[in-house]
């Protein structure tokens, strides 16, 4: 009578492990575009003061304590601030122009027609909206550049964060 | 050996969640914009029913020959209240008899017009012109000339709000409708209109606030305070304020106009108000912006406290004026008696006076009485001791007749009677002299010593009044206090005012001389 031969351990760690190292590789093409930003992510558990530059262009803002920000680097020209909760994601960078302008040349679908006001600091801040998004813009003093929030939420919900967009565009200031 | 791929599967999948998982806090709730201080209401308040407001009075007036008829309410013992009222029917007076080039003369009516219900109809001053115009009881005959109407407003403490609408009309159709709101503190008599229920303050803060609701309604995210308005946008939110109606919580409610913006708001792409918006002004805001008599005002609705209207009289004595009202006079003679107070009480039902001539040598037994009719407000005059024929007299007779009746009032009441009824209205030039007092006679005898059928006293007595007519009875007969109440709400219904002889010569009897009427 002749007995069934088993295969070598060896071989079946070597077939296992090839799997795994395909799958990391796999996940890291895919993944660390992904994993990786939220790794730049922070959320502090005080009142912070963020400042973008853009050539001699410079802004900053104030984000509140439990908000998330997300941006490559810290000279990066832009920044994404998250609610606590998530839902409302405010994409700020810094433009040319006036506030108005920065306003009416973002293409945004379905956007409404520009609206202006005054920060309480008496510089212009314009805003438009959207289904779910509201794009809106502060100026510096003498209109050369400003800072432009692009905010998304939920359609259904991005009304009700009006007040705390309002609080941030506050914060604005553009070339100080 | 195979812990070694687990390890690895392992730290993959951290890496994934780690990669799938977001920062966040479920829990947290984004703030709201502060409720606004401010709220809107479909309507403003309603006004009350005056039948519910102790202690007022209605003014009627209807004159068929400029084209008029006006109703207010007065406020008997609140004579500032009453002349700020009555100025409107004065205005309006006015103005017909520049339109038609005729004078005003007061003028009645047959029982039919119904002119005994009198101030304000509920409502009036809120329907349509051309309803009001077209409604008897309230338009100038024929749909031409004017309507004044009335509501109160509000009535607490010791505020009371009258809302006083002008129509003028040609041919039933309305041609210029104006209306003012009086608020008049009863206790004080100080009288302002609404723009006074607020402090200098209030039009740039009621702005600012009005426009902040504004522009949040528009998706405002400004956080910068509303600027000031400007002087022009101030004076127009001055007539804002004229609109203020009190509700019965303290708050104010004024009236936004249609039309209404701002520079801000316009900024903002939101176009004027297209209706007009009622907007309520809570307590707490109210009292930081009002006027004295408006925190009042504010206060005594908060807290529920009813209207107290100042003391007066049952008759209402001192309040008409009978240049402006068409006023008869009625005269009791031979009193006080048993009847008397039967009298006494059907002329305080429908708040009218009265004069009594009164027997001298009747006062002691019913002092009481007599006592009540001043205490009523009615007047009482001297019919001399015991009823004789004076011209029969000799001088020193005539003169103790009167004296002594003069004695027997004062001691009785504290009044002294200004005027004497010569007993069957019969005197001569020395009876006058002696009596030293103007005698009173009448234009309407009633003859009701005869004892006519109840309906034909009736008649006389209200039938044949004319303006500044005195009516003769005697409160000794029995019919003739039982038909005191028909009496006074026939000469009502005419648009007679029932008045003292006094005030039917307006305020003061002639020195001397005998009257019959003081046309």
């Amino acid at each position: 009578m002749t007995g069934v031969r088993r295969a070598p351990r060896w071989r079946g760690a070597l077939i296992v492990t090839g799997a795994v190292v395909v799958v990391v590789a796999v996940a890291g093409f895919a993944l660390v575009p992904v994993v990786l930003p939220w790794m730049q992510t922070t959320v502090a558990e005080t009142d912070r003061t963020i400042r973008l530059s853009a050539g001699e262009r410079t802004a900053s803002l104030l984000v509140p304590a439990g908000w998330s920000v997300q941006r490559e680097s810290d000279e990066s020209p832009t920044v994404v601030v998250r609610t606590p909760d998530a839902a409302l994601a405010l994409t700020v960078d810094l433009v040319p122009g006036a506030s108005v302008d920065a306003v009416a040349a973002t293409a945004v679908e379905g956007r409404g027609a520009v609206r202006v006001e005054q920060t309480s600091e008496g510089t212009a801040l314009a805003h438009a909206e959207a289904p779910g998004v509201l794009v809106a813009a502060v100026s510096a003093s003498d209109g050369s550049a400003s800072a432009r929030v692009i905010a998304r939420a939920d359609p259904e919900r991005r009304e009700s964060y009006d007040a705390e967009i309002a609080g941030l565009l506050d914060t604005v200031r553009v070339g100080q | 050996m195979r812990r070694g791929p687990a390890v690895v599967a392992g730290l993959v999948t951290v890496l994934l969640l780690a990669g799938c998982a977001q920062p966040s806090d479920p829990e947290w709730m984004p703030h709201a914009w502060p409720a606004p201080e401010i709220r809107a209401v479909d309507a403003p308040p309603p006004p009350l029913p005056p039948t519910k407001v102790p202690g007022l009075a209605g003014e009627r007036v209807r004159n068929d020959t400029l084209g008029l008829q006006a109703r207010v309410s007065v406020v008997p013992g609140g004579e500032p209240v009453s002349t700020a009222a009555l100025a409107h029917v004065r205005a309006a007076i006015d103005l017909r008899v520049a339109a038609t080039d005729h004078s005003y003369t007061p003028e009645v009516f047959d029982r039919a017009a119904g002119l005994g219900e009198r101030g304000c109809q509920e409502g009036s001053t809120v329907r349509a012109a051309a309803e009001v115009i077209a409604d008897p009881a309230l338009g100038p005959v024929g749909g031409s000339g004017i309507a004044v109407v009335c509501d109160i407003v509000t009535a607490a403490g010791p505020v009371l709000g009258q809302r006083i609408r002008t129509i003028e009309a040609a041919a039933g159709e309305p041609t210029a409708d104006r209306a003012t709101v009086l608020f008049a503190d009863v206790a004080s008599g100080e009288v302002t209109d609404a723009r006074g229920l607020w402090n200098a303050e209030a039009a740039a803060s009621l702005w600012s606030v009005i426009v902040d609701v504004l522009r949040r309604e528009a998706g405002a995210l400004s956080l910068a305070p509303v600027p000031a308005p400007e002087a022009a946008e101030l004076e127009a939110f001055e007539g804002v304020l004229d609109t203020t109606l009190p509700a019965s919580d303290g708050s104010f409610v004024l009236s936004l106009p249609e039309g209404f913006t701002a520079p801000l708001l316009a900024d903002l792409g939101s176009p004027p108000t297209e209706a007009v918006r009622h907007l309520v002004i809570p307590p707490a805001r109210v009292s930081a912006l009002a006027s004295p008599l408006g925190a009042m005002l504010s206060s005594a609705l908060t807290a529920g406290t009813p209207f107290s209207p100042p003391p007066s009289s049952p008759a209402r004595t001192g309040s008409t004026d009978c240049r402006l009202v068409p006023c008869v006079a009625l005269t009791y003679d031979d009193g006080p008696g048993p009847l008397t107070p039967t009298v006494l009480d059907a002329l305080a039902a429908q708040r009218s006076a009265a004069t009594f001539y009164v027997i001298g040598r009747n006062v002691e037994g019913d002092a009481d009485t007599l006592r009540r009719a001043v205490g009523d407000g009615h007047e009482l005059g001297n019919h001399t001791w015991n009823h004789p024929r004076l011209p029969t007299l000799d001088a020193a007779a005539v003169g103790r007749q009167i004296r002594d009746t003069q004695n027997a009032v004062r001691e009785a009441t504290g009044v002294r009677p200004t005027s004497f009824r010569p007993p069957y209205g019969e005197y001569d030039d020395a009876v006058l002299a002696e009596a030293g007092l103007p005698a009173i006679l009448w234009d309407v005898d009633t003859d009701d010593w005869r004892r006519p059928a109840d309906d034909v006293l009736v008649e006389r007595a209200v039938d044949r009044a004319r303006p500044r007519s005195i009516v003769l009875l005697h409160d000794v007969h029995e019919a003739t206090a039982r038909v005191t109440p028909a009496v006074i709400s026939g000469l009502r219904d005419r648009g007679f005012t029932l008045v003292t002889v006094t005030e039917l010569f307006a305020g003061a009897v002639p020195a001397s001389g005998a009257w019959r009427s003081a046309r």
